[in-house]
């Protein structure tokens, strides 16, 4: 509180003196303005007096409000004691200090600036009359004593410079203009050197780098991860393909796209001159964390033999110039898949039966591998399957011998256990070789295979329930008569579970859709499962079928002849959907429907491109799919139970 | 199946390897280039005290000449004053690194990725798509 009331009256004492200032300057001023009209031409000397004084007048009002505030720190003067009583500097100077530290801090900021202001003066006014400037120069006293006010200073002090000019402007036009020629002059020169001074400056600034500087650099292995990132951020970017300063007030013309209407479009095509040039795609997948990743297996390039045999490309869909990453095998990588738990990992299966896995956090060469011994695979591994909870997953995986094994991800020495299954039925080996193979949802123990001779079967991991580890040698799946390519569950998804259903395709140029036999009461006896329906429209073999993930009556299928079919079981089990012709007319490997939602699938065609379609809203189940997907499926089994009837009928009397 | 022929990670194929490299350097440039609508690339140096900036590589008929050692200065200069500015506003104990700039002008777009000892910068039109 008293600190207020000292303060209030230091605010006073401080009004009072600048009353008295301001009237002492203003006499001066008449003084000056006469003394120099006196000098200049006599003519104007009355309009003059009043100009000047009226701008004095101006300049004061204007800052009138400041008044009302305590002035600024009033040790300004002491640089201006030419006009000013120097005692009074002091005085008020000593008046500051006391006040508190702030303003303490302010006299030195103001000294600064004066001595700032002062050149600036010196350049231009020093050769006339100091006295009218020293004056103008004291507004300084009427700033607020806050800090901060006080460092704006500067800028009051720059525009009180303006005021001066046109001040000396009107009482010396020629000497003013004059000057301005000069410090036009003067400026331009400063502009050019500086310039020139630029220019030197960018010379120096760039140097060429020798020859032997330049290889040290290209081969340095931090320069090509440079590159190597650098440059995917770039085609990233170059990807999105979105002008954002479009505008969209100009007209464009209406031209027709290709694609409009078609409910299947295409997104985007991969392929990579150097890696996947000559090469077919044997597996693909997504990623199940990054939407846009996509993952194809590749067989070998017979025409590159330093390149190796199989390569798995990582392909984003923001980048189409090149594959995101690039994983070698030593032999043709026959299938792929994407850890569902961890998003780094991929594993592929071999043609000379090693298990390989990859890790998007090293470079090309696998991280772990399985060994080429009976404990694995030493044939073909064509299907490949993660199973399980974030907790407890493991890989399995089957080759053409016969073989299933499981492993844990971080282990592949050894698998965790082998299965051979094994039919006695067979001619000469009981082997059965594995081509395909699919769990059913949230399944882990028991499996279904499909088979090079067509049939499928069901196999246990573990004795359980009356059924033994390995075939199922009873309940054979019987309807194929060419090797299968694809088995495929139906999902888990939405109000009807459908997941005994599933799917499988052919060299027989058919799919076949089949309802699994329950595990409850196993058979004792051969016996043979027909399938529920045939879809026989393909014009070539079937290589693989897919149910979508979020429709119940969708599924898709590729073949030989280079077709992508779309088949909706609600709409027609005859025809497919929609059938699109996916590019050079040569057979589409596989696909794979994007984990999401299921608007994207990817296909990989044996002529090594990596293509993504989009089926837009026809991945959009309407909330009756399910119950119409239920009456579907009565009038194929009743239709089929018939048939098998007849067939039965028939065949029974020829046993 | 040790001994396999076209085991890249055997030493003896470490010739081989070199080459790959280099193959594969100029494969990732020239897959950036064939992007039609990118008009050149530089390749820079760069360093954290100020000092001469190198040109590693230039490609493009936009930086023939002078041009391309100005833009050099410039994109130098640019990616000099940003991570300027990044260092007076970022607080002390959480550090961060200009990655990537883009710059988009009426007629073109720079796109620039600096690390931390080399610079790449592309010049491409947006509007030719």
């Amino acid at each position: 509180m008293s600190d207020n009331q000292r303060l209030r009256s230091q605010i006073e004492e401080k009004r009072a003196k600048l009353a008295d200032l301001r009237q002492r300057r203003l006499d001066k001023q008449k003084e000056t303005a006469q003394r120099k009209v006196s000098e200049s031409s006599p003519a104007a000397k009355a309009s003059k007096i009043e100009d000047v004084n009226e701008i004095v007048d101006r300049v004061l009002g204007d800052n009138s409000p400041y008044r009302s505030h305590t002035p600024s720190v009033p040790s300004t003067p002491v640089n201006r004691g030419k006009t000013l009583p120097v005692q009074h500097g002091l005085s008020s100077g000593r008046e500051s200090r006391q006040s508190d530290f702030t303003s303490d801090r302010g006299v030195l900021f103001t000294k600064s600036t004066d001595s700032g202001t002062d050149d600036a003066m010196e350049k231009t006014l020093v050769p006339r009359h100091i006295p009218d400037l020293v004056d103008v120069e004291q507004e300084l006293f009427e700033l607020p004593q806050r800090e901060r006010v006080i460092y704006n200073k500067e800028v009051q002090t720059m525009s009180f410079e303006d005021d001066l000019d046109t001040f000396a402007a009107e009482s010396a036009p020629h000497r003013r203009s004059h000057e301005h020629e000069t410090d036009q002059e003067a400026v331009d020169k400063e502009l050019l050197a500086e310039s020139v001074q630029l220019d030197t400056e960018i010379e120096e600034e760039i140097r060429d780098l020798s020859e032997e500087e330049r290889a040290g650099i290209l081969t340095a292995p931090e320069f090509l991860e440079f590159i190597e990132q650098s440059s995917k951020i770039v085609q990233r970017a170059l990807n999105d393909n979105y002008d954002y300063l479009s505008d969209y007030t100009r007209g464009l013309e209406a031209g027709a796209d290709e694609s409009e209407g078609r409910k299947v479009k295409r997104v985007c095509a991969f392929s990579d001159e150097r890696y996947t040039k000559n090469r077919s795609i044997t597996d693909v997948d997504w990623s199940p964390k990054y939407p846009e990743l996509s993952v194809a297996s590749y067989n070998k390039n017979p025409a590159a033999l330093n390149e190796p045999d199989g390569i798995v490309a990582v392909w984003n869909l923001h980048m189409v110039e090149r594959p995101e990453f690039v994983f070698h095998s030593q032999s043709d990588v026959l299938s792929v898949t994407f850890s569902p738990f961890h998003s780094n990992l991929i594993f592929g299966g071999t043609y000379s039966g090693q298990i390989l896995l990859w890790d998007t956090r090293s470079k090309h060469l696998p991280v772990l591998k399985t060994p080429l011994s009976a404990a694995g695979h030493t044939h073909p591994v064509y299907a490949i399957q993660m199973v399980g909870t974030q907790n407890a997953h493991n890989l399995i995986t089957s080759s053409t011998d016969g073989t299933v094994c499981s492993w844990l991800v971080d282990m592949l020495a050894q698998p965790q256990e082998t299965l051979e299954l094994i039919h006695a039925g067979h001619n000469k080996t009981g082997e059965v070789a594995i081509t395909a193979l699919d769990f059913p949802a949230n399944e882990t123990t028991t499996f279904w295979t499909g088979t090079e001779e067509g049939n499928l079967y069901q196999a246990n991991r573990y004795d359980r329930a009356g059924a033994k580890a390995g075939l199922n040698q009873y309940d054979i799946y019987r309807g194929h008569a060419g090797p299968v390519m694809g088995l495929n569950f139906h999902p888990l998804v939405g109000p009807v579970d459908f997941s005994d259903l599933f799917l499988s395709c052919s060299a027989d140029w058919t799919i076949k859709l089949w309802r699994a036999k329950s595990l409850q009461k196993p058979s004792s006896t051969p016996h043979n499962i027909p399938p529920i329906y045939s879809f026989d429209e393909a014009n070539d073999y079937v290589y693989d079928v897919k149910w979508h993930p979020n429709h119940p009556a969708l599924f898709g299928s590729v073949d030989g002849s280079g077709r992508f079919d779309l088949w909706n079981l609600n709409t027609d089990t005859e025809v497919p959907t929609v059938t699109t012709n996916v590019g050079s007319g040569r057979a589409i490997n596989k696909l794979a429907w994007d984990k999401k939602d299921g608007r994207r699938v990817v296909l990989g065609g044996s002529d090594g491109q990596l293509r993504v379609y989009d089926i837009g809203d026809l991945s959009i189940p309407r909330e009756s799919e399910w119950v119409d997907m239920q009456k579907s499926l009565a009038s194929m089994t009743s239709a089929q139970a018939s048939v098998s009837v007849e067939e039965s009928s028939k065949s029974t009397p020829g046993r | 199946m040790q001994a396999h022929p076209n085991n890249l990670s055997a030493p003896s194929a470490a010739e081989d390897s070199a080459a790959y490299v280099s193959s594969s350097l100029d494969d990732t440039l020239s897959s950036l280039t064939a992007n039609k609508n990118v008009l050149g690339y530089l390749l820079l140096t760069r360093s954290s005290e100020p000092g001469p900036v190198g040109i590693i590589r230039m490609s493009g008929a936009i930086f023939d000449g002078d041009k391309g050692k100005k833009y050099a200065g410039v994109v130098s200069r640019m990616v000099q004053s940003v991570q300027g500015g990044l260092d007076d506003v970022q607080v002390e104990d959480e550090s961060d690194d200009l990655r990537f700039l883009r710059i988009r002008t009426r007629r073109y777009e720079i796109m620039i990725t600096p690390s931390t000892n080399h610079i790449l910068a592309v010049l491409h039109d947006p509007g030719s798509s």
